[in-house]
Order: structure tokens, then sequence, then C-alpha cells
């Protein structure tokens, strides 16, 4: 696997496949999604109990308290600091979300497009905590980090923005895009052991 | 060593950034000792052998300006807040490690 990660060009993301033994089922399942819509909201001074009003009232949503996410149909929100928040949009582009943001929150948070900013990779399978305990420093116990949860840290030092989607568990990763191939590279290297099934990034 | 970020929790320092000394203040520019105050200011720093406070900032999660309480002889760090004091967004009080 090594000579593998050394022919590709470090540039491109590591193709989808099999890495590691071969087990019954693989013990890490990462996929990079697609058709995601990501945007970040920063909330102006002052405007916070506004904005989680119309957060509630316009898009179902009860805004994320802290480092943590809330969801709503097709709808994510992410604390990533005191007043800032990254959208999620699932199944849609970025003109549409911020189009829908835009409308929910008008001129009380600054809204940008970040769906060619960031990727978002997901992890999930039965070994995702053993091959995270390898390369978050953050601790992922259950009694920890719940699903919900959510923390912006390192990972490889490559700055990233991790969630709990599911208590599964399932994992979710936005990390930013010029930085995902050495991401998943330090991904495959540490989960390979337990045999990772990468999907969504062709060939490379 | 751990740095209790008000926001984002206990964390790692190697996510941090020092700046320095978060007790001194700039001083007015129309005062009559200005000079002197802001050679103050800018130069001169207390070298405390025990309670300080720092600035830190957690570039790698919140990124947020902190004024971080640490024991220059022992690094025990005895809390953290964020240094611009939130307005309305006020929840996210000081933490303690």
């Amino acid at each position: 696997m090594s000579e593998l990660l050394a022919e590709i060009p470090a540039s491109a993301l590591v193709p989808e496949g099999h890495y590691g033994p071969r087990t019954p089922a693989p013990g890490v399942v990462a996929a990079q999604l697609s058709q995601l819509a990501l945007a970040t909201v920063a909330v102006r001074p002052n405007a916070l109990d506004l904005v989680a009003e119309l957060a509630l009232e316009k898009l179902g949503l009860a805004l994320p308290h802290g480092p943590r996410t809330a969801s709503a149909g097709d709808l994510t929100l992410v604390g990533t600091g005191p007043r800032r928040f990254l959208a999620i949009g699932e199944g849609i582009t970025g003109d549409p979300l911020l189009e829908r943001l835009g409308h929910a929150f008008g001129k009380t948070a600054a809204l940008t497009d970040q769906s060619d900013g960031q990727m978002v990779i997901q992890l999930s399978g039965p070994r995702t905590r053993d091959t995270l305990a390898k390369l978050v420093p953050i601790d992922l116990d259950p009694s920890v980090f719940k699903a919900g949860d959510a923390a912006a840290t390192l990972v490889a030092l490559i700055p990233v923005l991790i969630w709990q989607a599911d208590p599964a568990p399932i994992y979710r990763f936005a990390v930013p895009r010029s930085f995902t191939p050495a991401f998943l590279r330090a991904l495959v290297g540490a989960g390979a052991e337990f045999g990772l099934q990468l999907t969504g990034t062709g060939r490379g | 060593m751990r740095i209790p970020c008000p926001y984002c929790g206990l964390r790692d320092a190697h996510e941090f950034s020092y700046l320095g000394d978060a007790t001194v203040s700039r001083p007015a520019p129309d005062m009559p000792d200005a000079q002197e105050a802001f050679f103050h200011y800018v130069y001169l720093r207390e070298n405390p052998a025990g309670a300080h406070e720092e600035l830190w900032y957690h570039a790698a999660g919140c990124r947020q300006w902190l004024v971080v309480s640490r024991d220059t002889r022992t690094h025990e760090i005895s809390g953290a807040s964020f240094a611009r004091a939130p307005k309305a967004d006020a929840s996210h009080a000081e933490v303690k490690p």
C-alpha cells in the first residue's frame, strides 16, 4: 500500500478501492460525499438571539449551542465557534443553499459559499474509532463525544471540522479541498490495517 | 499542556498559538505622558514566577483569542476566557479545567 501511495500524484485524491487485508466486511468504510452544498454562517454581533429565532421559524432548526449540530430535513448546521456555523445542504448546490439561508437570516448573518472550499468525508464501520484514535487529537469515546457533537481540530496537521452524524458511529469530516489528498493518505495509512473501503474518489 | 477553551473544551496546546502578556492595555494616545506610556506598553513586560495572564489564539479550533491564567512555574492552568467578552452570546461563560 505504501508503494501505491508513493506512486499516485501528491495532489490527487487516493483512488477508490479496498486497502489492507481482505476481511469478510471492511473494518472502515470511507466515502467522499458529493452533492453537498456548504456555507459558513457568521452571525452579526448581538444578533445571535434573533438568528436563533429565525432559524427556528424559517428553517425549523434549533440553533446549535456550542460545538454541536442541528438538523432539519436536508439541512444541517454545525457550530464552529462563537456566532459561527457551517451549513450543509444535502442534494443541492451552493446557490440555492445561500438563497435559502439568505431568505431565512436576511442581514443578521454573513453567508459565504464553501461548496468549492471543503470536501466532506464520511467514516463508518466497526473499526472507525480504532482508526480515528490514530488521527484525531480529541477524545471520541461515546461517553464524551456523542452523536450531534462537533469539534474543529487538527488531523495530521490539517484543520478539519468533525461531527458525529449517527451513534452507529458515523463521523463526518469537512476538510479544506486542497488538503483532502493529504487527509485521505493519512486516513488510508491509519485504517488499512483494519481493511478500509474507500468510495467517492474515482480514480484519484 | 492542555488549555480549557471556553467554546471547544479541553484542547492540546498545539492547537493554539501564544502571543504573550494579557495584562497590558493600550494607553490613550492623547495623554500628556503618552510617549512614556507607549514605551511601557510596547516594550516592558513583567516576568512573574507564578500566576500570569496570557493571550492564546485557538487557531485550529474556534479561532478566538483567549486570556489564559497559567502558573509560569508549573504550567498549571487555572482558567481561560474569551479575550473579547461576548455580548449577546454571553452563554459561553468561563470554564475551568
